[in-house]
Parts: C-alpha cells; structure tokens; sequence
C-alpha cells in the first residue's frame, strides 16, 4: 500500500504539479480580471477538478499495458482499489487546503467580508461534491479502458445535468404544499444540518463506489 | 518444486491453451515457443493475472488466488510488454521498491543501473526498447526473489547486453541454490547456455520437454533420401518433415542412428532444430 501511494504521489507530482499551477492562476486570475468571481468558485474549482485528476492515475497505470506488471507486484487487486480512494481522498483535501488558500487570498483581495464560520463551512461542501465526482469516476475508470471511460464520463455527466434539469422541470408540477414541508425540512437542518447531510451522501457515495470498484477488480482480466 | 502446473486449460475465442509443466528449486527452467503459442498466457495464469477454466497450479504450494504480498515479494518478474508506468523515472521507482519489498538492495540496484547505462531522471516511456529492457531484469533481481518469471528478458537488446543479463541470472542463480527461473525467449542461444531444461510450446500444448545437456548432446537432425528414410528404423524419431532432397528426422538418439546407419547423415542437435521440427515436423 505505502509502495503504490509513493508510485501516485510521484506521478501526480510530476504529471499534477502543472495542472495545480494553472489551476490556481487561472482562478486567481479570473478572480482579480472580473470582480465577479466568488472567492468560494476557486475553491470549488480548484478541489473538484483536481479530484477528477486522481481517477487519471489509473490511466497512468494502464499506459503502454502497465497494469499488467503493476499487479506482479506485491500487492492485491484489493489493495489497489483501497489505496486508490485513499489517495483520492487525501488528494482531495489536498487540493481543498491549497484551494481555501488560493480563495481566502482573493477574499482578502477583493476585501470581501465573509464570515470564517460562513467561508469553511460553505467550502466543506465541496469536498463532498469532489468525493460524489470520485465515487462516479473511479469505478468507470477502472471498468473501462481509457477511450471508453471518457465516453462513460461523458454519457454520466450528460446523464446526471439531465437529471438534474428534469427534477427543476417536475418541481413545478409538484404540489406547492410538498414543496413546503421539503423547504421548511431543510430550514430546520440549518446550515451545519445540511452540510452533515451532504457529507452523509458523500461517505455514502464513496461506499457505494468503493464496492462497485472491489467488484470490477476482482472479476478483471489483465 | 517450485513451480508445478497440471493440465491448465484456458479456454478463448479461437485459441485453447492446455499446458502441464514444473520448474524444480535450483534449475532454470526454458519455455520457447512462436508468438501466441500460449507462453505469456501460461505465465499470466501462473500470476493470477487472468482467470483459468481448468487445472492446477502451485506455485511455491500456493494456487494463484492464494498468492499475497508475502509470496509476491518473493517473486522477480518481467513481462514482454509490460513494466512500470512510463510517466514514473527511476528515481520514482527507487522508493516505490524499496517501500513494496522488504528484501530490495538499493545500492546494488543503483550500481547495476550505472553499470548498464540506465538514466535516472528520465522518463520511462523515453526509454529505448534496450533500456527498458534491462530495467526490468535490473527490478527482477535486485529484491532478493526465490523465483525469477521471465518473459522474453533480452527481447530488444545488443549482443553484449544480451550476455551481461544472461551472467546477471547466473549470479542470482550462484547467489543462492534454491532459487529458480523460468525463462521464455525467442533467442534459442540464449537458452541453450542458460537453462537446465526445456519445455516447446507449439498451439497452446507442450510438445517437447527435455533436460538441456540432453538435447545438445544425444539429439540430432537425420537427412536422409526416400531410400534412406523407407528402410530407417522409426523406433527413435519423433518428428519427420519432408523436403525437396528427402526427410528430415529429429532424434532422440543420434548414437543409434551413427552407429547403424553409417551411410545416412545425422548432424549434432540444436535447440533450433528441436523447435523447427516439433512445431513444424509431423510428430510420430
């Protein structure tokens, strides 16, 4: 396990490093060029896309039929998955820190008074976003080889903007007094309440994804 | 035994492969063979790299599914186009290793590095085919493993090269009696110097297994007209093939046919004989 997370880290600290440095000056740069960039929209930029970035290790490990050694090594098709989404999370808030760096330089920049309350807590939100993304990715990238995944990506994201524009479509039809008691449910929570219950999904996601993956592993033929 | 495999069967599309071998602790132990004759599907298998229909294997006493890191750590591996992900160099390797297996020799592997030219801080997939190459070997024998699984080592390799890998297993070999290799190539010289002894792969089955020393020295290739061939004793042929001047027989036993058959020519036997006429010749 140790031995495949130095193998990651190097390879996202050579492969990852240019894709952090853009990351950051593209945000920043967008968020001094127009005012209109929120200091949270950096941080979100910054974890999610480098998050996705964790699943395309695997591809590193697949270039020129690299899997097929990679598992000579010592190790288990178990422990590939495990230290696979212990990477990605640990990259995840990785990229969450230099992102709330990158973000609380802005909001100081443009001098905008946000809460510390308010600002980490509103930016948590994003790592569970990040680990929803991860929790699609991994086992699609570990199922599918590298030109069939990005078509898979494709299909699910276009599945899930789908899914989303349908349930905004159905809102309207559903009855106004639902829609009530749903909003008045999530008042209730409060903020903390609905960060505990978008956590809760994320974990829930990642167990969810983390068997799948398990399942793919185990049945793959290299 | 080191390795023992019986009747492994693997089943695809439009290729079966039905193989029985073993590697004894202490020996090196060839597998040669054409290109989809079954040779790295058979080592696959061994590895656990891919599902098998029928058959047993026992590798150090463990079947493929049973194999964990304690056993994987004992094992050298090299496979013909397979090694460590490109975008790594070897400097990134270096940790990797030493973190994955308890028993590598970093200054050894970092010596054997400089002594065959192999740049640190350059990408893997910059490599040259000969590069690459010998990194692998270098990975393989450089992590105190009891068994060596080489497919194809010196593939893409200058003759000198070639050589200096071929001493790097006889060290390894020298370094400790128990260890074992089994070794497949296309360079039938290469093996012939190497191994103890040999198994052809010809369509998924073995065809020949024989003690090296043995096929150098007591086979031979019979060249004999449709005379000759009518009236030669078949007890000891296994494998005749027709030519324009007559047959062609490969023998177990070229003694017996010097002996008797003074008149007809019998030549010393080679493995590329040996392979030729197995997986060319019809097999009586």
């Amino acid at each position: 396990m140790k031995g495949l997370l130095i193998k990651d880290i190097r390879l996202m600290r050579s492969q990852g490093a240019v894709l952090l440095a853009m990351l950051i000056l593209a945000a920043l740069f967008l968020g001094v060029v127009s005012s209109d960039v929120e200091p949270f929209f950096v941080v979100a930029y910054i974890t999610i896309f480098l998050s996705i970035f964790v699943a395309s290790t695997i591809s590193y490990d697949e270039y020129d039929n690299g899997y097929l050694f990679l598992m000579t090594l010592p190790i288990t098709r178990k422990k590939y998955v495990n230290e696979k989404y212990i990477f990605g999370i640990l990259i995840s808030i990785f990229a969450w820190c230099v992102g709330m760096a990158a973000g609380t330089a802005l909001m100081i920049a443009q001098g905008a008074k946000t809460g510390a309350g308010e600002w980490i807590g509103g930016n948590l939100m994003y790592i569970c976003i990040a680990w929803v993304f991860m929790s699609i990715m991994m086992p699609l990238r570990l199922r599918f080889d590298s030109e069939k995944a990005r078509y898979a990506n494709i299909i699910m994201f276009a599945l899930i903007a789908a899914v989303a524009y349908g349930i905004t479509k159905i809102s309207q039809y559903v009855p106004e007094n639902l829609l009530r008691n749903v909003s008045a449910f999530f008042n209730t929570l409060g903020n903390n309440g609905i960060l505990a219950l978008c956590a809760g999904i994320a974990v829930a996601a990642l167990l969810i994804s983390y068997i799948c993956s398990r399942h793919i592993m185990e049945k793959k033929e290299f | 035994m080191m390795l023992e495999i019986n009747g492994l069967v693997k089943k695809y599309k439009d290729f079966a492969l039905n193989c029985s071998m073993k590697v004894e602790r202490g020996c090196i132990t060839g597998l040669v063979g054409e290109n989809g004759a079954g040779k790295s599907t058979s080592m696959k298998a061994v590895l656990g790299l891919i599902s098998y229909d029928s058959g047993d294997i026992k590798l150090m006493g463990k079947s493929p599914a049973e194999l964990r890191e304690a056993e994987k750590e004992k094992i050298g591996v090299t496979l013909a186009e397979s090694g460590f992900s490109g975008y790594l160099k070897v400097k990134d390797i270096v940790p990797v290793m030493a973190a994955m297996y308890p028993g590598f020799d970093r200054e050894r592997f970092l010596n054997l590095c400089r002594r065959f030219n192999i740049p640190q801080d350059k990408y893997i997939k910059e490599f040259s085919t000969g590069m690459k190459a010998k990194l692998k070997v270098l990975v393989a024998v450089t992590h105190d493993a009891d068994f060596l699984l080489l497919d194809e080592p010196t593939t893409g390799l200058d003759v000198t090269a070639r050589e200096s890998i071929l001493d790097l297993f006889r060290e390894y070999m020298e370094e400790d009696e128990s260890r074992s290799i089994l070794i497949s190539s296309h360079i039938s010289s290469d093996l012939e110097g190497l191994c103890d002894d040999i198994y052809i792969i010809h369509e998924g089955k073995i065809v020949l297994h024989e003690d090296m020393d043995k096929l150098l020295n007591e086979y031979g290739l019979i060249k004999a007209d449709d005379g000759q061939y009518a009236r030669l004793d078949k007890e000891h042929i296994l494998s005749v093939r027709r030519t324009p001047f007559g047959y062609e027989c490969l023998t177990d036993q070229k003694g017996y046919y010097r002996e008797n058959y003074p008149d007809i020519v019998v030549e010393n036997g080679s493995l590329d004989e040996a392979i030729t006429m197995m997986t060319g010749g019809e097999r009586l």
